[in-house]
């Protein structure tokens, strides 16, 4: 019984003017977003590869050089992209592509893409991501929002259960049929994504694309459950509409900007300018690096038993060097932390905000799982500060070790470089996001499972009228 | 009209959203102009700091270290805190337009080519990429919505109670009852955006006004837009449902999907190439001028044989602040050509978006806003354009006191940045041209939906 209803469900669905519209559409939206998307991807991987290479070799071939020369030509990092993130590039337009790592700066990443756009950037990206976060919901609400009403309306619904047909048959039926012609439209999307995944590459980020799967399934899912259980419940097919509409706006386009804006009132960042000259101060606190340069030099003095500085077989310009760096990490350390404290409480509170909107839940998920949030982001940042650490403490130690006489100067070369590994960026384990975005994921489980138990009660207490 | 709970709905939402944006727009002027605050404060402070620590050095107080301030090179590049400060418009609450992406004050150092990148206030990306609730948007998204609400079931609605034919039994043609249906409606939207222009109107000074104006003759003719559309919608035939559904998709497809297709399309036809070929182009030529030094500095000198001190060796004797200026002065050389490109494709894009926009209505009334309130692009280019000729002036004032080496002490003669405003009837002007595309499609939809009228069967 409840194949005949589905098949009837399917047919009379596929056979709708409408769905042939709204398939026509999305799939056209699906293999625009996904060819543009993927034509950066190649391009951004290329570039970003090559780039990285380039600036490793011109770091080994520098020639030689006073080794403090050599830190401050530093080298830059690129932040490289993950597979996935053409599907939802995120932050990223609002991100910096790369960050020079030099001697006492730890420099922010520059060139936001943004900056190199027009007005229409910040309407966003047509991406995979958009089409099944906003269109598709819609599209579901279009196709399901008379499932029930409708036939209420018709009378037809009467008929049907007074053959003796049970309700929850009914809405089986209904789900399984429905469901089956929106797989009509999400089969060949996601056919169409697997052959450009494997087409660009790079691989390694499957398990990322199968869990983006999941998670768009549940969202999707959601919006499914809620149109039939609306539909159900709903004394008109209209008023099943508005109801429907009204949640798909308010969670889609609302929600986001209203969450983003009071999460930016209880987790204010600091203003720019006052910032940058309180971080500027405490760099040039001559008070800062002195007495960690007498303690440091005291443990030196006892490790060589000698009394004098200059009795020291070591070059002090090297510690004075190092010990300025390690005050440095410590203020910035202490300052970008109060700059992004409050960033990531805002994500935070934006995430747990999925408890009200699941379009929250999975933008938070979804930027994820394709590496192109602001916690991946920072992620890169940090390996990139490690890296500059290491190089120091590699330039600096061999300064340290070599001390020179009145007039003399001591050169680097390449075999001091080489010291230096090279800079490779290693993306977080599919296992860290996951742990990111664990309550954001339970929080859509749970809209889920509540969105179906509404659509199972709403169908077992089908009224005919 | 006033007895549907629909229509409270609507209403209330729509001044609780409009109330909710416009503090939130305030708020976000008010945090901007503590920057600008702080900005000229810092650069004052700075000034002073310098002022004292010369003293210092000058008693004898202070050992002269390698920041001092009586060095011109010093002072300019490191110690100076110089900003080209854009003011506010009274409007900014309204629209918040570029104003979070791009600077307020623009830090700005002799040594150093200006660039909007700078100095931008530092914002979570991810609020970036969200948008802000702001009173443009509230127009721009929400009105459609609340327009659509309370029209979709204009006609289809009457007729599926079948209280139409009952009407039109009446002395009435459709048009009259459709205009009189109709005519309510808008008198509530308007009567929103009437109430929104005045409680901003009696917050921004009377300068401000041509402004103000030109930013409701926007917001009105969006909205009438709008009507327009959901009148040629509704007077099809079909029922309520199938009408909602029609204006949702309209709706979606024009403010949440044109724009970005606009967006792909712009990328696509004009791309802008990556700003990772201008780090390595920039690499490679600071490793040219640094290879090139002494030939530089020979051609230098050649120049400038004033300048040339008299010992001679590689370096021809030069100090390390010659050395710093004549490679700076080469490596800017050789990535003209590459940042022209940039700056090319950038305004190429600008050109092709100022076409593409009237493509998609939202995208049409964001950019006016924007121009409207001064948070646009067009603005912050006429800005760019003050700073770049002003940084000239900068330079011109450093680069002789850097080079005479001479004890620098003009910390309070440094040409200041004054921003001159854009005259209001060029932005007026622009910005018609948006409000008259707007009100033709509207026109022409009234038009279709007249029509659609006159050729109905009447039940």
């Amino acid at each position: 019984m409840i194949a005949t209803i589905a098949r009837k469900e399917f047919i009379e669905l596929i056979r709708d003017g409408r769905f042939r519209w709204a398939a026509a559409i999305v799939l056209a939206l699906l293999v625009t977003a996904l060819l543009a998307g993927a034509y950066y991807q190649r391009d951004l991987v290329k570039q970003q590869r090559a780039a990285q290479a380039a600036e490793q070799a011109r770091w080994y071939d520098q020639g030689s050089k006073n080794p403090h020369s050599a830190a401050h030509y530093g080298l830059y990092a690129f932040k490289p992209r993950l597979a996935p993130a053409f599907l939802d590039p995120g932050v990223e337009p609002y991100t910096g592509i790369a960050v020079w790592l030099e001697a006492h700066k730890q420099n922010e990443t520059i060139f936001r893409p943004s900056e190199d756009a027009t007005v229409a950037q910040r309407f966003g990206d047509m991406t995979v991501a958009l089409v099944l976060q906003t269109v598709v919901p819609l599209v579901i609400i279009m196709l399901g929002f008379n499932t029930f009403a409708g036939e209420r309306e018709r009378g037809t619904l009467r008929q049907l259960l007074s053959v003796g047909l049970r309700a929850r048959d009914l809405a089986t039926g209904k789900l399984l049929g429905s469901a089956a012609a929106l797989a009509l439209i999400a089969g060949p999307a996601i056919l169409l994504g697997a052959t450009t995944i494997a087409l660009i590459g790079p691989a390694g980020g499957e398990l990322r694309f199968m869990l983006l799967a999941v998670a768009y399934l549940l969202y999707l899912g959601i919006f499914l459950f809620l149109t039939l259980a609306v539909s159900a419940r709903s004394s008109s097919s209209r008023l099943a509409l508005v109801v429907l509409l009204a949640f798909w706006a308010v969670n889609c386009l609302l929600a986001p900007r209203i969450m983003s804006d009071f999460a930016a009132e209880l987790h204010p960042l600091p203003e720019g300018v006052a910032f940058k000259a309180r971080l500027q101060a405490a760099l040039h606190d001559p008070a800062g690096p002195s007495i960690m340069m007498r303690d440091r030099t005291a443990e030196l003095l006892h490790r060589y038993r000698v009394t004098r500085e200059q009795d020291l077989p070591l070059n002090l310009a090297g510690l004075s060097l190092q010990v300025g760096e390690d005050y440095g990490y410590e203020v910035f350390g202490k300052f970008y932390n109060e700059l992004y404290a409050p960033m990531e409480a805002q994500v935070g509170l934006l995430q747990r905000a999925a408890a009200l909107f699941p379009q929250l839940g999975i933008q938070a998920i979804s930027m994820g799982l394709a590496g192109t949030d602001l916690a991946q982001h920072r992620d890169f940042t940090r390996a990139a500060e490690e890296h500059r650490r290491a190089e120091l403490k590699v330039i600096n130690d061999d300064i340290l070790e070599h001390p020179v006489k009145a007039g003399d100067m001591h050169f680097g070369d390449h075999d001091l470089w080489a010291k230096v590994p090279a800079f490779r960026y290693q993306a977080p384990a599919v296992g860290w996001v996951l742990s990111n975005h664990a309550l954001t994921f339970v929080l859509l489980v749970l809209w889920f499972g509540l969105a179906a138990c509404f659509a199972w009660t709403g169908a077992a207490r089908l009224r005919p009228l | 009209m006033l007895r549907d709970p629909a229509f409270w709905a609507v209403l209330v939402f729509g001044i609780v959203a409009l109330c909710v944006a416009l503090v939130n727009g305030e708020r976000w002027r008010s945090h901007l102009n503590d920057v600008r605050a702080a900005a000229a404060q810092q650069d004052a402070s700075a000034r002073a700091v310098a002022r004292t620590m010369a003293n210092r050095i000058d008693r004898g107080q202070q050992p002269a270290s390698v920041f001092d301030p009586r060095n011109a090179f010093v002072y300019g590049d490191y110690l100076m805190s110089h900003f080209a400060i854009l003011p506010a418009t009274p409007l900014a609450a309204l629209t918040v337009g570029q104003s979070d992406l791009l600077p307020s004050a623009l830090p700005l150092a002799p040594g150093r080519q200006p660039s909007l990148a700078d100095g931008a206030e530092p914002e979570n990306p991810h609020r970036l990429l969200i948008g802000r609730f702001d009173t443009a948007f509230a127009v721009i998204y929400l009105f459609p919505l609340l327009i659509i609400g309370l029209s979709y079931a204009l006609l289809a609605g009457e007729r599926e109670r079948g209280t139409l034919a009952l009407l039109l039994a009446q002395p009435l043609t459709l048009q009259s009852l459709f205009a009189g249906k109709i005519l309510p409606r808008v008198l509530v939207i308007g009567g929103l955006l009437l109430a929104l222009a005045a409680i901003s109107a009696a917050g921004v000074p009377i300068a401000a006004w041509p402004r103000l104006a030109v930013w409701f003759a926007i917001a009105i003719a969006y909205a009438v837009f709008w009507f327009g559309l959901t009148a040629t919608v509704v007077t099809r035939r079909g029922n309520t449902s199938t009408h909602a559904v029609t204006l949702a998709a309209a709706w979606l497809g024009l403010t949440l999907l044109l724009p970005t297709l606009v967006n792909l399309a712009i990328k696509t036809m004009v791309p802008v190439p990556s700003r990772i070929e201008l780090i390595l182009a920039s690499r490679a030529a600071t490793d040219q001028a640094t290879a090139e030094r002494s030939q530089l500095l020979g051609a230098f000198y050649e120049d400038h044989p004033d300048l040339a001190p008299a010992g001679s060796g590689p370096n021809h004797g030069a100090d390390f602040i010659t050395l710093q200026l004549v490679t700076a002065q080469r490596v800017e050389r050789d990535l003209a050509p590459v940042l022209a490109r940039f700056s090319h494709q950038l305004a190429r894009q600008r050109r092709l978006v100022e076409k593409l926009k009237f493509l998609s209505p939202a995208l049409l009334a964001q950019s006016a806003f924007a121009d409207a309130a001064g948070t646009g692009s067009a603005r912050y280019d006429w800005f760019f354009e003050q700073v770049r000729a002003h940084h000239s002036d900068l330079r011109g004032f450093f680069e002789p006191r850097v080079l005479s080496k001479e004890m620098f002490t003009a910390w309070d003669d440094v040409p200041s940045f004054n921003y001159v405003e854009e005259e209001s009837s060029s932005v007026v002007a622009r910005i018609m041209l948006a409000v008259g595309a707007l009100l033709c499609a509207a026109f022409g939809f009234s038009l279709l939906s007249w029509l659609a009228l006159r050729r109905q069967s009447l039940v």
